[in-house]
């Protein structure tokens, strides 16, 4: 009997299920950034509502990495849901709280991928994961560093504050495996 | 009971490379390595899908909230209706039929 599964996908059961948990959290991160960008915006952070504009576009197109890798694998992938994010914050410092927050429960996550992978001997899904581990590391680095900034701007006007957390990208480390390249 | 005709597909499948994974009084699953297709044959339904589709299936019919079935007094509640993933068709299941049809499409996993 041919072993038809194995045909079609070398994805096992568990780690579509995982890749597929994931597609779902990428997804609802978009949508907290969105929100969080929203709020920044009508409330006059214009530069903030940017980088959170650009952040949320980014999460989807995580989304969208894990999507297509479990298609290209011939693995079935579900969309997931849109459900309604937090919508309003008390300060921009508690929107870079919640993006922190977020960040540290994708990185868990992506962990997960990463030792499922490993405990299926999927080493294919393993590399998807580490490029992603290593996303994790800037992405927190930022968040972090924002709250930081805003600690350490106490007392400048919002405006100031506001412009100087637009540019937060500028602040990401460089990719430490990179430190060597020149 | 399987209908005349859908008795008479079982037989062309089992014939032609099918392998039979899971066989009831209700229908039957089998796997044909001639085509890579799943042959789902329950009451008057035979349909052959790859096997993505035959999980999706699957999933499908497991994910019928039956409670809803029980409770809901309405008529439209009394069966369900289930999409054939790329099979062209729908077919209607009682709460009963959505039960055996599970447990034939278990076993049929279980077999694979
Ligand atoms: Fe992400
Ligand atoms: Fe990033």
């Amino acid at each position: 009997m041919k072993n038809l599964m194995r045909m079609r996908t070398s994805l096992v059961e568990e780690v579509q299920n995982i890749l597929n948990a994931q597609v779902e959290i990428e997804g609802n991160a978009s949508q907290k950034y969105l929100a969080m960008a929203t709020w920044c915006d009508r409330n006059g952070y214009k530069s903030s509502a940017k980088y959170f504009y650009s952040q949320s576009e980014e999460e989807r197109s995580h989304m969208m990495r894990i999507l297509r890798y479990v298609l290209d694998m011939g693995g079935t992938v579900v969309t997931p849901e849109v459900k309604m994010p937090k919508q309003d914050y008390t300060s921009i410092r508690e929107c870079f709280e919640v993006s922190l927050e977020s960040e540290i429960f994708v990185t868990k996550n992506i962990n997960k991928i990463v030792a499922a992978s490993r405990e299926a001997n999927d080493f294919a899904t393993e590399q998807l994961g580490l490029w992603f581990v290593k996303e994790q590391i800037e992405e927190e680095y930022i968040a972090r560093r924002a709250i930081e900034m805003i600690d350490l701007l106490d007392g400048e006007s919002m405006f100031v504050i506001d412009t100087e957390l637009g540019n937060i990208r500028a602040q990401a480390p460089a990719p430490f495996d990179a430190a060597e390249a020149e | 009971m399987l209908c005349n005709q859908t008795q008479r597909i079982v037989n062309l499948v089992k014939q032609n490379f099918g392998i039979e994974l899971v066989e009831n009084e209700k229908g039957g699953v089998y796997q044909c390595d001639k085509t890579n297709r799943i042959y789902v044959c329950y009451a008057t339904t035979v349909a052959a899908f790859r096997i993505d589709n035959f999980l999706n299936f699957k999933r499908i019919v497991d994910g019928v909230d039956i409670h809803q079935m029980i409770y809901n007094l309405s008529d439209d509640c009394d069966y369900e209706i289930i999409d054939l993933p790329n099979a062209s068709k729908k077919i209607k299941l009682t709460l009963c039929e959505i039960i055996h049809l599970r447990e034939l499409l278990e076993s049929a996993k279980f077999a694979l």
